[in-house]
């Protein structure tokens, strides 16, 4: 601990929080991926996305599906992250400004 | 689960002032859920099937019952139903379906 005693402490549904309003790539458990708008998210990292679109792989290729609004199960999600912008501008949690440095 | 959306975005340190005035709660997937109610919407399953009817009623284990729904595996049509119950744990998603 005392290694990073210096640097500001983030915990992991912080950098979700920071996430929200931004578009996030979120990948399940299984061959399935989703890409939308983080519009919020609970204790249980249960997602409301907007704009999602879901990418199902499998032998026959990867089938893509819109949806405008969902409700995403936490329960089967391995990763959160930015979503790769032209730019690569976007980071995930880059709205995040650690308290004590301001 | 369905209690709980007081306790999003409230956690140590979270900047609360970003959300003034935009009212969290209405964007918490809880809140999401509760407005779909009577609407049509398409639950997906772990195993890959989809489920399409109006959403009569859910519980905070995302037991979910459904009405007027259809069946899909791989995009077609498989059975129709008409009273469904989905076991809450075994929903995936449960997303809104354009009018």
């Amino acid at each position: 601990m005392a290694a990073h005693a210096n640097q500001p402490s983030l915990y992991p549904l912080e950098l979700v929080d920071a996430a929200v309003g931004t578009r996030v790539w979120i990948i399940l458990r299984g061959a399935r991926e989703f890409c939308g708008i983080l519009r919020g998210f609970d204790e249980y990292v249960n997602l409301f996305l907007e704009d999602v679109d879901e990418y199902t792989y499998s032998e026959e290729g990867i089938e893509k599906q819109h949806i405008a609004q969902m409700f995403l199960n936490g329960s089967q999600i391995c990763v959160l992250a930015a979503a790769p912008t032209l730019d690569g501008s976007q980071q995930l949690g880059c709205a995040y400004v650690p308290s004590s440095t301001t | 689960m369905l209690s709980g959306e007081q306790s999003s975005a409230s956690g140590p340190g979270s900047t609360a002032g970003e959300y003034e005035g935009q009212a969290p709660a209405t964007r918490t997937p809880t809140h999401f859920l509760r407005k779909v109610l009577g609407r049509p919407v398409v639950v997906k399953l772990n195993n890959g099937t989809e489920y399409r009817g109006t959403l009569v009623c859910l519980d905070g284990y995302l037991n979910i019952v459904l009405e007027n729904s259809a069946e899909f595996l791989n995009g077609e049509l498989k059975r129709r139903y008409g009273d469904t119950l989905l076991r809450g744990s075994n929903v995936l998603y449960v997303g809104t379906i354009p009018d």
